[in-house]
């Protein structure tokens, strides 16, 4: 009788543990949108919501990922080529995920008539994930557009945003409000991101010749164009163009992966892009933090690269 | 779906137990056996469904030809055991190692031949070493299983049934009947969520952690980029960590599993860093797989029967094997060679003076600590050859960690080394310094007094621990990696 007691005791305070804890992290996720967010992603997310949900007017949308908000400075690119564009670049987590949702959101109040879509080219190898998806979702009614996701993933997707990554995030914060330094990296994060759209940078490369002969990745991930097959649609739909170029790279790994490259765009083609080949090399003058990273003092320099590379495409 | 993902373990899991208790109070064994393995093949199927005809295609075969084998005269079961054996490694041969013999070809013949686009079938190494195992046992006279319910049981049961451990016939048919396994069902699932959790920190806590660290390093190595000796040593050391906890973490986990139903499983690893030579480390690495090569390999060639040249010849045959098990790439054979060699070599050295004074100078204190020290920096080594995918990328890394390389002692890739450096001196002390964790719960619940400070007892703060444990690995679940062995 001992026994039992002693294992039904071990299994009771285990999983009253476990509730507890959850809890909570579930509460302190739920509470958490009332914190002001320190981490410098997430008050980009917040930042790009934000101009996603003010935005009127706008024809072209520039879509993609750190690589797109390095790259183009949507105001000077709107005076280069006479049109009305908004970037609302994320981050490769977010994948095209974050890209769907947010063209969803705009073509609802503005007239948009371009799409441009620019993401690193590893991004097709990586694996299918939600967490852009569910971080940049207009409601719940956007759960019932996944229909064909492995119910498993979603499971997980689901799990991992709303319970864990939204919980770290809220725990970090709370955490980096404790500490004066990170509080004055904030301050700076904020100030940067209001003047420039999107994240400061880290220290810029040191040899972009490390990256001779690196082929950036080998393979498609076929679940990776199940949001773009969704974008491509949706375009199709409303009389969208939408255009795929590539994130401007190092020009060792550009040379490398231009057969990856060119795989690529056969495939986004086949869904109903109009491709742009090969993507702008970045020298060790021009390279930012990343090997896909324009440097800021270029910004402009590549914005007007990409306009002239793009006008061609766009129809005013 | 994996073992550490949040589906498997909130979903998939609860619901089999719930539905196995209610089978345990309503139904027979029969009743119990089927849900088990509608769930196993639902959770095989949902990796791959077209694998799944695979699978069920070798279950039914293999199922049948034992059948023949053990009804079979004398005479004729040769025949059907070659058969058997035959059919099982064309099989897994055409999916593992058709595309790797071809390129090996190709490379030293003027006519190309093509290669074929296949995928290879989740887990088939392991289902297949099973179903081979289970002939030869009953050729051998083991009772064949009748019952196809049963059998398709042992074979695809989910806690094992994608890496391991490699689980037999005789070693679940008597449990199956044990009618103490369902009078347990608490302490069983208790002590099964023990070694659950254990093995998920193990998994997602440490492996996990260490990942990007050898990654890196042998990315850098795989493009040719210059590596320094820091590198590569920070490398290859958090590699040897990685694939310890990884493995074995995934092993507690299939056992905890297995527990939570009432199955016990054999354990996977025992403390294999405390090795003191390359026969004991393979005492206490991947013993299911260790077992297999032994009894059905290294035995039947002859053993350490005929002298030591023979037992050598032995060995490396049985090594070579096992690397290749492991993947289709040369450099796997090349260290399962290595490792035969070194297996060898240790069978001279302990036969001799010098073998038996450095076994007994290594049996306690300073001795103990640097034999163990200079095995572990020996099995590094062999890690290393493990983990590059091809001889290039072996030789760089090999470069740099001899100090063969012209860059200066500083790290490049990896970041944080301070960290890095107090992560490894704490795994050192884990895995010289404690019992494993099939000492702490069962060793010590069957009275193992070595390991009694460190006993698992189902006290209310040893749940609490557990629980806060199991929160963490959960909170850490979203950056959690595929397990390495999934991929032989």
């Amino acid at each position: 009788m001992r026994v039992t007691i002693e294992q039904r005791r071990y299994l009771l305070v285990f999983s009253l543990t476990v509730a507890l804890v959850f809890s909570g992290g579930a509460a302190l996720s739920y509470f958490g949108d009332s914190f002001e967010q320190f981490e410098p992603y997430q008050m980009l997310t917040a930042h790009q919501l934000k101009k996603a949900r003010d935005a009127r007017g706008i024809d072209t949308l520039l879509l993609g990922d750190s690589a797109m908000g390095n790259a183009i400075d949507a105001g000077y690119f709107s005076e280069l080529t006479g049109t009305r564009a908004l970037n609302l670049a994320f981050t490769e987590n977010f994948g095209f995920a974050s890209d769907y949702n947010l063209l969803k959101a705009l073509v609802r109040t503005n007239p948009v008539k371009h799409v441009i879509l620019m993401h690193t080219p590893h991004t097709f190898a990586q694996r299918f994930t939600l967490r852009g998806y569910f971080l940049t979702m207009s409601g719940p009614s956007d759960l019932t557009d996944l229909g064909g996701v492995d119910a498993a993933k979603l499971f997980d997707a689901l799990t991992e945003v709303f319970l864990t990554f939204r919980t770290q995030k809220v725990l970090q914060t709370v955490w980096r409000r404790l500490t004066n330094e990170r509080t004055a990296n904030w301050r700076q994060t904020a100030s940067y991101l209001a003047t420039n759209d999107y994240v400061p940078q880290g220290a810029a490369l040191q040899s972009v010749s490390e990256f001779a002969g690196r082929i950036l990745a080998d393979k498609i991930v076929e679940e990776k164009l199940y949001f773009l097959r969704k974008i491509a649609a949706t375009c199709q739909e409303r009389g969208i163009k939408p255009i795929y170029l590539h994130a401007p790279l190092v020009s060792g790994a550009l040379e490398a992966s231009r057969e990856y490259l060119a795989r690529v765009n056969v495939e986004v083609r086949k869904l109903g892009f109009v491709t742009v080949d090969g993507a702008l090399p970045l020298s060790q003058e021009t390279v930012g933090d990343e090997f896909d990273h324009v440097a800021p003092k270029v910004k402009r320099q590549f914005t007007k690269a990409y306009a002239a590379e793009l006008e061609p495409l766009i129809t005013r | 779906m994996l073992f550490n993902s949040y589906f498997f373990i909130f979903v998939f899991l609860p619901t089999c137990l719930v539905a196995l208790l209610a089978a345990r109070r309503w139904s027979t064994v029969g009743g119990e056996l089927a849900i088990l393995v509608g769930a196993s093949l639902l959770f095989y199927g949902w990796w791959s469904w077209a694998d799944l005809s695979i699978l069920s295609a070798s279950v039914a075969i293999n199922y049948f030809l034992a059948l023949i084998i053990g009804r079979s005269e004398q005479r004729f079961r040769h025949p059907f055991l070659v058969l058997g054996i035959a059919t099982n490694l064309l099989v897994l041969g055409y999916f593992k190692y058709f595309n790797f013999f071809t390129k090996t070809l190709n490379a030293v013949s003027p006519t190309p031949w093509s290669l074929h686009d296949v995928a290879l079938p989740l887990a088939i190494s392991f289902f297949t070493f099973q179903q081979i195992a289970n002939l030869v046992d009953v050729y051998r006279g083991h009772a064949a299983e009748r019952n196809l319910l049963r059998y398709a049981f042992y074979v695809t049961f989910f806690p094992h049934l994608i890496a391991g451990p490699i689980v037999y016939h005789r070693d679940l048919a008597p449990q199956v009947e044990d009618t103490g396994r369902r009078a347990k069902l608490l302490e069983n699932l208790n002590v099964g969520l023990t070694y659950f959790v254990i093995g998920l920190v193990q998994k997602v806590l440490i492996a996990d952690f260490l990942s990007p660290y050898a990654a890196e390093v042998f990315q850098a190595a795989a493009t040719a980029r210059p590596l320094s000796a820091i590198d590569a040593w920070g490398g290859a050391v958090a590699y040897s960590f990685q694939i310890y906890f990884d493995f074995s973490g995934y092993s507690l986990m299939a056992v905890g599993l297995g527990r939570m139903f009432g199955y016990r499983f054999p354990q996977n690893f025992a403390s294999p860093y405390k090795a003191l030579g390359f026969i004991d480390f393979w005492k206490r690495w991947h013993l299911s797989l260790s077992r297999f090569f032994r009894d059905y390999v290294y035995v039947p060639l002859g053993g350490s029967r005929g002298g030591k040249f023979k037992q050598a010849r032995n060995v490396l045959c049985t090594m070579a094997l096992a690397g290749l098990w492991h993947g289709a790439a040369w450099t796997f054979v090349s260290w399962g060679l290595l490792h035969g060699s070194l297996i060898a070599v240790n069978h001279v050295v302990r036969g001799t003076d010098l073998g038996r004074r450095t076994a007994r100078w290594g049996e306690r204190g300073f001795g103990r600590v640097l034999l163990r020290g200079g095995m572990f920096v020996a099995l590094t080594l062999t890690w290393v050859v493990f983990r590059s995918e091809n001889l290039a990328t072996l030789s760089a890394v090999g470069r740099s960690l001899l100090f063969l390389c012209d860059q200066p002692l500083q790290p490049r890739y990896l970041e944080d080394v301070t960290t890095l450096c107090a992560v490894f001196l704490a795994l050192f002390v884990v895995v010289w310094g404690l019992p494993n964790a099939a000492e702490m719960v069962d060793g010590a619940r069957d009275g193992d007094e070595r390991v009694a400070i460190f006993a698992w007892r189902p006290t209310a703060f040893s749940a609490m621990v557990l629980g806060v444990a199991f929160v963490l690995c959960i909170f850490n679940l979203s950056r959690a990696n595929e397990f390495i062995y999934f991929l032989f």
